[in-house]
C-alpha cells in the first residue's frame, strides 16, 4: 500500500507542476488523493434503484458497486460517504451533479462515480471540434456489459425472433430502440415497456411476456426469481451488430491521482480474480473489461 | 443591545402583520380580475390571459418620471431563475422566487410579512432551472405549486401550511413550476415532467380541502377520473400511439392554463411526445404538442387542436391561449391566440377549436410550409425532420439536419400579452435554429443509447430577442423591437398605450403600444425573465417585475451562450410608480 501511495503522490506531483505552470489554479472542491485521505473520507456516487449495481433505501444500499465502493475505501485506508444519484436523461448530466457541479439542491460531488463507460469519445461532441465532459476524467475499467436477449430459445440475430414474441425492455433504453426501429419496426407493437425492468418480473413468470431484452447483468439479475429454461444471447443487430462497452469509473479532472489509486485497487481485484468472485456472488456474469 | 433591537424588530413585523388585513378572495373577483385595477389576483391578470391593465396614470408622456419606489431581496444563495409574476390583495404582494419559495411584501413600505421556503429533496430532476412561475389566491389562501411536484396552500395572513398534496411522484420524474389557476372554488393544476416515463395531466382539486376532484390524462389510452371513479378515455387507445408507447407518452402540461368563463372552458397546452426519436412512434402521438378544451366541471375533453402531430422537432405546444374578442367584417368571433414554439402565431374560434388562421411570428419555420386551414395541419417539409437512426450509418452518425426554430421555440415559456385597445398581440419571440442529429455516442444510466444531438445556433448576428406586435386580424407584424440576447421574460400592455417587458441584460423596457418606440428602460441589476404587472394604490398606479437571470438558455449554451455569458445571476422584485404620486 505504501508503495502504490508513493507512486501516486509522485504523478500528484507531476501534474501539480502541470497545471502550476499553465497559470491554471485548481478550484476549491476538487478532492484530490492527498485531500481524500486527509479528510479519512471518500465520497462515492453510485446510482439510485440500480440493481443488481445499487439498490435499496438511502442509507442500506447494495449491490457489486456498493462492495466495490468498499472494496476501494477499504483500499485507500479511509471511511467510505455512499452517495446515491438520481439518474437524469444522460450520462454528460450525471456527470455534472455526481463530480462537477452537484444536484440543484444540494450543490454536493463525490469524488468518484462509478457505472461511468469507459468511452473516451464521450469528451467530444459531434462535430469532433467542441469538447465536452471537460470536467471530469475517465478511469479504471473494471468489467464490460453487453446487450442480450433472454428468452426460452437462443436468439443468435435478432430476426431469430418470432413476429409473437412477447419482449420487455426499459422504456427509451437502447433495447426499447431496437426492438422499436429495427427492421421496419417489425417487433414494435408486441414490445412491452416498463419503468425498470424489475417491473417485469412478475408477466415473465406467468408466460405473460416471452422474454426480455437489456443489459446483461440486468437481465440476469431479474430471472433469478423466474423458473424455466433460459437462454441468454447476444444477437446480432442490423446496422449495430453485438453491443458491449467497458464499465469504469469517473473523476474530477484535477484529481487524477485518485483515478490512479482506484486504478492500482481494481487491477489487483482482477487480478487475484476477487473482482470475478464479487459478480458470481451477486449471481452475474463477469465479463472482463478488455477480452 | 443587540437581543433588544432584534425583539423590537420581531414586535414590529408581528404589528404589521396583524394591520395588514386580507379580505377572501372570492370567485367572483377571480373573474372580475381582467377589469379590476386595485388588485391582481390571478396569473395573467384575468383567467383571459390577456396581461392587460387598462390603468393610464403611466402613458409615453408621463413615463420619464417612472422611478423605482423599492426593491426587495429573496436572499440567501438561490440568486437565480426569477421568473414570477406578482399577486396584489390588499396592500400586499404574493411573488414566488427560484427554488420553491413565497414571500409577502407589504407594498407600502416592502417590507416582508412572511417567507415559506418548502423544503426541496435532493433527487429532484427540474429540466429547465429551479424556477416557479408564480401563485393563486383564493379565500384566505395562497397557493404554488413546487419543484418536488407538491401544490401547498398557505393561509395568506401567516404563511403556515394550511394542507400540501402531490401532483406527481418526483423520484419518477415529475415536477411542477406553473401558476395554479381557480376556477369556481376548485384549483387546476398541470404537471411538469422529464423527456421520458411521464404522461401530463390536468387536474381539478377542491380549494378548500386540496381533495382531488378529476383528473384528466392527456395522452390516449388513460383514463380520466371524476370524484374517485373512472369516467371516460381520453382519445381512442392506440388510434395514434404505436404498441404501448401511449402508456409513458409524454405530454406534460408545464406551463398552465387559462380560462374563458363565456364558453366555460378550460385551455391547457401540452408538451411533446416521448420519446425524442418521432420515426418509433409513426402517428399523430394525441393528444400532445396541442390546446386541450377541457370542461371544468368534469374533466372531459371538449375538443383540440394539435399543432405539431408527430413532433420530432420538441416543439411543445404548451405555449398559453389568449382569448380575445376578434372583430372581422363586421362579427365578434370568441377568439383564442397561441404563439407556438414552432413559429406559428395561432387563430382559433375557441367555441370548437376551429383554425381561423396560422401565421410565422418568426422569420424562418424551415419544418413546415403553412397551415392547411381546412384540415389544420402543418405543410411538413420531410427533408427537415431529424432522421431515422435505425437507418444509420455503421459509425452511427445520422444526417444532421438544420431547422428554425431551435427546439427552445419561436417563443418559450413567456407569456405573450394583448392589448383590447390596440387589438394587437405582443409576443416576445427568439431567432435562432439548431442542428440536430443522431448521435453516435451517448450513454443513458451505465447503458449504451442513442441520442440527439443539437447545436442551437443563432440566426443573426445583431439579435436573437424580438418583441413584436402582431395584428391577429390579418397575421401580419405591425412592429418589432429587436433585442441583442434572447427574450425570456412575459409582456404587459396598460391603457396607457404602453407594452412593458424585460430582457436578459438587466432592464424592464417600455414601448409605445401603437408605435414600438421604445420610450423608457430601467436596468434591475440582473436579468428580467418574470412577468411585469400593474396595479393602483392610494391614487398611484404601480408597475413591479421580478429580476433574476436564469432559467432554460444559460443551461442549453451552444453559440447562444455568448450573447448571456456575461449577465449576473439575481433575485429580486422591483416596485415603481411615477415620481410624486
Amino acid at each position: 500500500m505504501g508503495g502504490l501511495r508513493d507512486w501516486v503522490l509522485a504523478v500528484g506531483l507531476v501534474l501539480a507542476g502541470g497545471l502550476a505552470l499553465a497559470g491554471v489554479s485548481a478550484p476549491a472542491q476538487a478532492r484530490p488523493f492527498d485531500e481524500v485521505v486527509e479528510a479519512g473520507v471518500v465520497r462515492i456516487v453510485v446510482y439510485r434503484d440500480f440493481a443488481p449495481f445499487s439498490s435499496g433505501p438511502d442509507d442500506a444500499m447494495e449491490g457489486v458497486d456498493v462492495d466495490l465502493a468498499r472494496e476501494i475505501a477499504k483500499g485507500l485506508g479511509v471511511d467510505l460517504h455512499l452517495m446515491p444519484l438520481t439518474a437524469d436523461e444522460n450520462l454528460d448530466d450525471d456527470l455534472r451533479n455526481a463530480i462537477w457541479l452537484g444536484p440543484r439542491v444540494s450543490r454536493e460531488v463525490g469524488d468518484i462515480m462509478l457505472h461511468v463507460p469507459y468511452d473516451q469519445r464521450i469528451k467530444q461532441s459531434n462535430s469532433l471540434i467542441d469538447t465536452r465532459n471537460e470536467m471530469i476524467v475517465l478511469f479504471s475499467p473494471y468489467y464490460r456489459e453487453q446487450m442480450v436477449i433472454a428468452r426460452h430459445a437462443a436468439t443468435p440475430r435478432l430476426d431469430a425472433l418470432h413476429d409473437e414474441d412477447r419482449l420487455s425492455v426499459e422504456v427509451d433504453s437502447m433495447a426499447d430502440f431496437v426492438l422499436s426501429g429495427a427492421l421496419g419496426g417489425r417487433y414494435r407493437d408486441q414490445t412491452r415497456r416498463f419503468i425498470a425492468l424489475p417491473m417485469a418480473v412478475e408477466d415473465l413468470r406467468s408466460g405473460a411476456l416471452d422474454g426480455v431484452m437489456g443489459p446483461r447483468s440486468e437481465v440476469e439479475w431479474i430471472l433469478r426469481d423466474v423458473p424455466g429454461e433460459w437462454k441468454v444471447s447476444a444477437p446480432m443487430v442490423p446496422m449495430m451488430g453485438h453491443m458491449d462497452w467497458p464499465l469504469g469509473i469517473a473523476v474530477r479532472e484535477d484529481s487524477r491521482d485518485l483515478g490512479y489509486a482506484v486504478d492500482g485497487i481494481f487491477r489487483a481485484m482482477m487480478t487475484d480474480g476477487r473482482m470475478a468472485s464479487l459478480f458470481r456472488a451477486h449471481g452475474l456474469t463477469y465479463t472482463e473489461p478488455y477480452p | 443591545m443587540k437581543s433588544i433591537l432584534r425583539s423590537v424588530t420581531i414586535a414590529s413585523a408581528l404589528v404589521l402583520g396583524a394591520t395588514m388585513a386580507h379580505a377572501a378572495v372570492t370567485d367572483a373577483e377571480i373573474m372580475d380580475d381582467a377589469a379590476s385595477t386595485n388588485q391582481i389576483v390571478t396569473y395573467g391578470l384575468g383567467h383571459q390571459g390577456q396581461r392587460h391593465s387598462p390603468l393610464s396614470q403611466i402613458s409615453p408622456d408621463t413615463i420619464k418620471d417612472l422611478v423605482p419606489v423599492w426593491s426587495f431581496s429573496f436572499g440567501g444563495e438561490k440568486q437565480r431563475g426569477q421568473q414570477s409574476q406578482p399577486l396584489v390583495k390588499d396592500g400586499v404582494m404574493y411573488v414566488t422566487a427560484s427554488y420553491s419559495r413565497m414571500f409577502a411584501i407589504d407594498i407600502k413600505t416592502g417590507d416582508e410579512l412572511w417567507q415559506y421556503d418548502a423544503r426541496l429533496p435532493d433527487g429532484i430532476m427540474p429540466c429547465c432551472d429551479v424556477i416557479n412561475r408564480g401563485a393563486a389566491l383564493w379565500g384566505d389562501m395562497v397557493y404554488f405549486a413546487t419543484l418536488d411536484a407538491k401544490l401547498v396552500a398557505l393561509d395568506a395572513k401567516t404563511g403556515k401550511v394550511v394542507w400540501r398534496k402531490e401532483l406527481g411522484d418526483y423520484k419518477a420524474g415529475y415536477s411542477a413550476t406553473a401558476a395554479p389557476m381557480i376556477v369556481n372554488g376548485k384549483i387546476i393544476t398541470g404537471v411538469s415532467g422529464g423527456e421520458f416515463g411521464i404522461v401530463g395531466k390536468v387536474e381539478a382539486r377542491d380549494a378548500k380541502t386540496g381533495e382531488m376532484v378529476w383528473s384528466r390524462p392527456v395522452i390516449e389510452g388513460h383514463m380520466g377520473t371524476l370524484n374517485g371513479k373512472e369516467t371516460t378515455m381520453t382519445g381512442v387507445k392506440n388510434a395514434s400511439w404505436p404498441g404501448d408507447m401511449w402508456q409513458h407518452g409524454g405530454g406534460a402540461t408545464w406551463n398552465g392554463g387559462t380560462y374563458d368563463p363565456e364558453t366555460n372552458l378550460i385551455f391547457m397546452g401540452t408538451g411533446n411526445p416521448a420519446p425524442w426519436n418521432s420515426h418509433l412512434r409513426p402517428g399523430d402521438n394525441l393528444y400532445t404538442t396541442s390546446t386541450l378544451a377541457i370542461d371544468p366541471d368534469t374533466g372531459e375533453i371538449k375538443w383540440h387542436f394539435q399543432s405539431t402531430p408527430n413532433d420530432g422537432w420538441d416543439f411543445d405546444g404548451v405555449n398559453e391561449f389568449v382569448l380575445f374578442d376578434l372583430k372581422k367584417d363586421g362579427k365578434i368571433i370568441k377568439a383564442g391566440a397561441k404563439a407556438d414554439r414552432n413559429g406559428y402565431f395561432f387563430v382559433l374560434d375557441r367555441t370548437n377549436g376551429k383554425l381561423l388562421s396560422a401565421s410565422p411570428f418568426v422569420t424562418k419555420t424551415t419544418w413546415a410550409d403553412g397551415f392547411d386551414l381546412k384540415t389544420g395541419r402543418p405543410n411538413v417539409i420531410p427533408a427537415n425532420r431529424p432522421g431515422n437512426p435505425a437507418n444509420t450509418g455503421a459509425d452511427g452518425k445520422g444526417s444532421s439536419v438544420f431547422v428554425a426554430p431551435a427546439f427552445l421555440g419561436g417563443k418559450n415559456w413567456m407569456p405573450m400579452a394583448y392589448s383590447p385597445a390596440t387589438e394587437l398581440f405582443y409576443v416576445p419571440a427568439n431567432e435562432w435554429g439548431m442542428d440536430i442529429w443522431n448521435e453516435a455516442i451517448t450513454y443513458k444510466k451505465g447503458a449504451a443509447y442513442l441520442g440527439a444531438g443539437f447545436t442551437i445556433k443563432p440566426l443573426y448576428d445583431d439579435y436573437i430577442g424580438a418583441l413584436r406586435a402582431m395584428d391577429p386580424k390579418t397575421g401580419k407584424i405591425v412592429w418589432e423591437y429587436k433585442n441583442p440576447a434572447p427574450l425570456w421574460g412575459g409582456v404587459l400592455t396598460t391603457g396607457g398605450n404602453l407594452v412593458f417587458t424585460g430582457t436578459p441584460e438587466g432592464y424592464l423596457k417600455a414601448f409605445d403600444a401603437k408605435t414600438g418606440e421604445e420610450v423608457w428602460k430601467f436596468n434591475t441589476g440582473s436579468g428580467v425573465i418574470g412577468s411585469p404587472v400593474s396595479w393602483e394604490q392610494d391614487g398611484a398606479q404601480y408597475i413591479a417585475v421580478s429580476s433574476g437571470w436564469g432559467g432554460a438558455v444559460p443551461l442549453w449554451g451552444g453559440e447562444v451562450a455568448k450573447a448571456v455569458k456575461d449577465i449576473n445571476q439575481g433575485g429580486s422584485v422591483w416596485v415603481f410608480k411615477l415620481h410624486g404620486k
